[in-house]
């Protein structure tokens, strides 16, 4: 049952994760689900210190708030600064994930929080915080909980605003134009990245969130050329990792979280390989067997 | 100095000032257009052409003075306003086919939370049909050519059904005998009273392609019918100050209005 409840969860969070990859891949941001899941550190933390508890709700909101100040402060430095968006994204994260590391060794007494907790996570104590009825009855694991709420919240999204979210991705002026602003659809989205990094983060830690953001994404882009697709796929590849990922774990007994990332690489890597429209291979043996010949100097 | 126009202007610019940094790109334009016309915009690069079309969007904001069209504030009218922008940009490696673009004309349509249904794939292939890419409905957009790119953005604007269009650029990378075809789609278009505004640096077209032109270099040099407007006077206006582009226009005028019999032909720009 354990391993069904850790399993569960790892697909929760890597297909959350997966879904909203593929916007930040073609919006070219992936390095932004890195700044906010770093940057949301101090949110933990000052959630923490101001309402004593590791209540997941108060987390959320705290990290959730500064998820939406990295946002904000990216686009700042990217538009009225000037900075290219690459260097605002590092700047902005670093800084704020700095500032989470001194609060947390300033407080490291009083907080019952560890950097190895937050980075790395522990996704093998997930079935160890089971959510209780009043009269004892055992419900579950509470991330489970959390991740399927999250999930759920995910998946409604993007069913009810895929045209927007759709339009601007790929062209936002022509959003604008016709009245979709693209700047909302760009803040919505940015919240939930933060608040799907902020729920992984107690179960898979900050660094697998990262691999999760772009990984499945970055895999179904090399293997489809149809949006929607690409986000069926993105799920399917986050499951694939997850259960593999889980069971390399236990073979090797190793890190789950470690282990999800390993597979994540890999399964990249095979698609890199093989994909049928952009894979290394199939270039090569479609090069050979058209037998194109080389263009020539005088054409 | 331009005509007076005594219907409802398709588009009025009042006294309008864009600037980037503190720096105007555009200054105290002043303008009407009239509806049912085919509309060129002509000046040098970084004249401010795309500007003042983002500009009359809402994409950017103004320093001073205000915008309508049909005498309404642009967001009353969005869905009949139209528009192409200029083909780089967007990423064309976008997981998309020819269809899914061309469709996004009719999502200001259809609004929030509503599906694309029959209806507006018809819309869309029609349009398709018209700039002659129907073959290629259901084409990957990152296996196009960029003529082709560029058909596909015109078609997507078309699927609008707007009254008026503003299109950034349309013949860059088109080849000749498209061009011809589209401004024949366009031509027929403005007999339907619907206002095509377009950016154009051919010079050498200007006079069989538009109605109307509008002469831009950071300031408004001059707008009105095609036959009183684009003189020589106002094109060295215009590209005033480079040198060999100036006799390079006044070569033109002078073979615009005296044909040249003895075939010396000079590649014109
Ligand atoms: N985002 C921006 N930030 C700062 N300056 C800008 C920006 N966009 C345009 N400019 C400046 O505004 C001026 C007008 O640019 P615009 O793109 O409107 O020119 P254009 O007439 O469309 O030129 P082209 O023929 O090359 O398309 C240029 O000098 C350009 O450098
Ligand atoms: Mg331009």
């Amino acid at each position: 049952m354990n391993d069904l409840y850790i399993i569960l969860t790892a697909s929760l969070v890597a297909c959350s994760c997966g879904l909203l990859g593929c916007f930040l891949i073609l919006r070219k941001m992936a390095m932004v689900g890195d700044a906010i899941s770093h940057a949301v550190l101090p949110g933990i933390v000052i959630a923490f210190l101001l309402s004593g508890s590791r209540d997941s709700l108060t987390m959320l909101l705290g990290a959730g708030l500064i998820g939406m100040l990295t946002t904000f402060l990216i686009e700042f430095l990217h538009k009225k600064a000037r900075l290219q968006t690459d260097a605002s994204i590092g700047v902005t994260f670093t800084w704020l994930f700095a500032i989470g590391v001194v609060l947390i060794s300033l407080f490291a007494g009083k907080v019952d929080l560890d950097q190895d907790c937050v980075l790395y996570g522990e996704i093998a104590y997930v079935p160890l915080d089971m959510l209780l009825s009043p009269t004892g009855l055992i419900f579950g694991p509470r991330a489970l909980y959390i991740m399927g709420a999250i999930f759920t919240l995910i998946v409604l999204f993007i069913a009810f605003g895929y045209k927007e979210l759709l339009l601007t991705t790929f062209d936002p002026a022509f959003a604008s134009a016709l009245g979709i602003s693209a700047t909302f659809w760009h803040y919505l989205l940015m919240g939930a990245v933060s608040a799907t990094t902020v729920a992984s983060f107690e179960s898979v830690g900050a660094i697998l969130v990262v691999a999760l953001l772009i990984g499945p994404a970055a895999t179904a882009y090399l293997l489809t050329d149809n949006f929607l697709v690409m986000l069926v796929l993105a799920c399917i590849a986050g499951v694939l990792v997850s259960f593999s990922g889980y069971y390399v774990a236990v073979w090797l007994d190793g890190s789950i979280a470690g282990a999800i990332a390993g597979m994540t690489g890999l399964l990249f890597a095979l698609a890199m390989l093989f994909s049928p429209t952009h894979g290394v291979l199939f270039k090569k043996l479609r090069m050979t067997s058209n037998e194109v010949p080389a263009p020539g100097p005088t054409t | 100095m331009q005509p007076d126009i005594t219907t409802t202007p398709a588009l009025e610019v009042h006294d309008l000032t864009v600037a980037f940094d503190r720096k105007p790109v555009l200054w105290n334009i002043d303008l009407k257009l009239p509806a049912g016309k085919l509309i060129g915009i002509i000046g040098p690069n970084g004249a401010g052409k795309s500007t003042l079309i983002k500009t009359v969007m809402g994409l950017l904001p103004l320093s001073s003075g205000y915008v309508r069209l049909y005498d309404q504030p642009i967001d009353n009218v969005r869905g009949r306003i139209s528009y192409v922008p200029q083909r780089e940009s967007v990423d064309w490696d976008f997981p998309a086919s020819v269809m899914d673009v061309v469709l996004m004309g009719r999502y200001g349509k259809l609004g929030l939370f509503r599906r694309v249904r029959q209806a507006d794939r018809d819309v869309a292939l029609d349009c398709l049909r018209k700039v002659g890419m129907e073959a290629y409905a259901n084409r990957q957009i990152s296996q196009l050519s960029g003529g082709q790119q560029q058909r596909t953005f015109l078609a997507r604007a078309l699927a609008q059904q707007a009254d008026i269009y503003f299109m950034d650029e349309p013949f860059a990378g088109v080849d000749a005998a498209t061009e011809k075809a589209i401004i024949g789609l366009l031509q027929a278009m403005t007999e339907a009273q619907k206002t095509v505004i377009v950016v154009h640096h051919d010079l050498q077209s200007v006079t069989r392609y538009f109605d109307w032109v509008i002469m831009l270099n950071t300031r408004l040099v001059a707008c009105g019918p095609t036959e009183t407007t684009f003189t020589q006077q106002n094109l060295q206006e215009t590209y005033g100050g480079k040198l060999t582009l100036l006799s390079d226009v006044g070569d033109l005028i002078r073979r615009e209005h005296f044909p040249n019999r003895e075939g010396i032909s000079k590649p014109a720009l």
